[in-house]
């Protein structure tokens, strides 16, 4: 079979749907200089949420020009406050933490005005179908599989300026991948955690533009 | 040729072939206000040449050797912490204070024996505080955890040294929050630090 069969298939992804979710207190805006941190909650036992998916957001939000400092880079620099067993879960923990001098004063100079946190993550829920491998010469794979893919992000967005919750975002996305296999499997793809990104990272860096009106229930 | 080849898809099915690694700590200088004493260290040979080799025959055979990361962990914190850090070759000497770490116990689990798509570490510490008389101030045990979900590894062994990893970043902050929280050390600062001291560090209301 010509192999130029196959560059069609491969372009193919899965299908997958974002919704968003933002409630905006007050209006926000970031003033020149000044910076933002998206960081991921790692405390719960059972999940962590995806250093690709932060990285994805900052990378996103610094295509539209804010300033925002590399998670990691942070997290050195901030050490050992930030850390899952340490990390402020509420605005007056992390006022009382910016009694200690020397963490105030490293906040001054980056010029930290948001802390924002993301708190999630993405999973397959359920899979259905099978595929047999034959590792022989002149064996292949013959079958059928899907599964599906779920996201669900929470985004708290602290304004540390005027201490308060500026807003919260919820983002959650679904998709369903698909593997059909006739000697080769081909792996149809639903991006799931990267269309949640796209999302939330949009919707993140609209929010730092003044705005009249708080949006609602947008739908990607 | 094939064999060779065979080998390679068996290994790969396996996950890894490598099971012995040797971890290297990546702990932050901490950003803490120092306090003004000379801390001493003594690093005893269990500490050194800590390593961790499995016995378990339904265990992958890991060998995972810790020792150098322990010290490096400890000697970072501990330059944070306090104003002049010394190596000592006893638990008495030229300091203020002398801290005597040993790594008591390590315990792991990958993701096929608790069917979650985590990698977890647990430490446990054995800590002693001398004067440099060597009079004992303190005796305790700390513990830290670290874990790494299986989407951020290639192997068990990246797994597993990505949550020791975290595991010795967790061990350096719950030293650095909870050292003066232990009843003797704090009982100890407030016999021998000034007021202002433990002001600046938010000892004291």
């Amino acid at each position: 079979m010509n192999p130029v069969y196959f560059v069609p298939l491969l372009l193919l992804t899965g299908c997958s749907s974002v919704t968003i979710d933002e409630f905006r207190q007050g209006s926000t805006s970031l003033n020149s200089g000044e910076s933002i941190v998206i960081l991921g909650r790692r405390h719960a036992n059972n999940y962590e949420t995806e250093p690709s998916l932060i990285n994805c957001l900052q990378e996103t939000m610094a295509d539209k020009g804010l300033k925002v400092i590399p998670e990691q880079e942070f997290l050195d620099e901030f050490y050992p406050f930030f850390e899952p067993r340490t990390a402020p879960l509420n605005l007056p923990g992390i006022n009382k933490l910016r009694g200690q001098d020397k963490l105030a004063e490293r906040m001054s100079q980056k010029n930290l005005r948001y802390l924002i946190w993301v708190d999630g993550n993405t999973e397959t829920t359920s899979s259905v179908g099978s595929i047999s491998c034959a590792l022989v010469p002149g064996g292949g794979c013959l079958g059928f599989g899907s599964w599906d893919d779920e996201a669900g992000y929470e985004s708290v967005i602290w304004d540390l300026k005027r201490e308060v919750v500026a807003g919260r975002i919820h983002t959650s996305a679904k998709g369903t991948s698909y593997m059909p296999a006739v000697v080769i499997p081909i792996p149809l793809l639903a991006q799931v955690e990267s269309e949640a990104c796209k999302g939330l990272g949009n919707q993140l860096s609209e929010f730092f533009q003044p705005q009249g009106e708080p949006s609602h229930g947008l739908q990607n | 040729m094939t064999r060779a080849l065979l080998l390679l898809v068996l290994c790969l099915l396996l996950g890894s072939c490598s099971s012995s690694f040797r971890v290297k700590s990546q702990v932050p200088q901490p950003l803490v206000q120092q306090m003004p004493i000379t801390m001493g260290t003594y690093y005893p040979v269990e500490l050194r040449h800590y390593r961790y080799e499995e016995n378990n025959e339904a265990r992958e055979d890991w060998d995972i050797e810790q020792g150098d990361a322990h010290m490096q962990m400890f000697s970072r914190v501990l330059s944070g912490m306090f104003k002049n850090l010394v190596e000592l070759s006893a638990q008495s000497g030229s300091a203020d204070l002398i801290l005597t770490p040993v790594v008591e116990e390590f315990q792991y689990t990958v993701p096929r024996e608790t069917r979650s798509k985590i990698y977890e570490v647990w430490f446990k510490y054995h800590l002693q505080l001398h004067e440099g008389n060597g009079r004992l101030v303190a005796d305790w045990f700390m513990t830290s955890y670290g874990k790494t979900p299986t989407a951020f590894s290639t192997t068990d062994a990246d797994g597993l040294e990505l949550a020791i990893q975290m595991a010795l970043r967790d061990a350096g902050a719950k030293l650095l929050m909870d050292f003066s929280r232990v009843p003797e050390i704090r009982q100890w600062m407030e016999q021998n630090l000034n007021q202002h001291t433990l002001a600046i560090r938010g000892e004291k209301q």
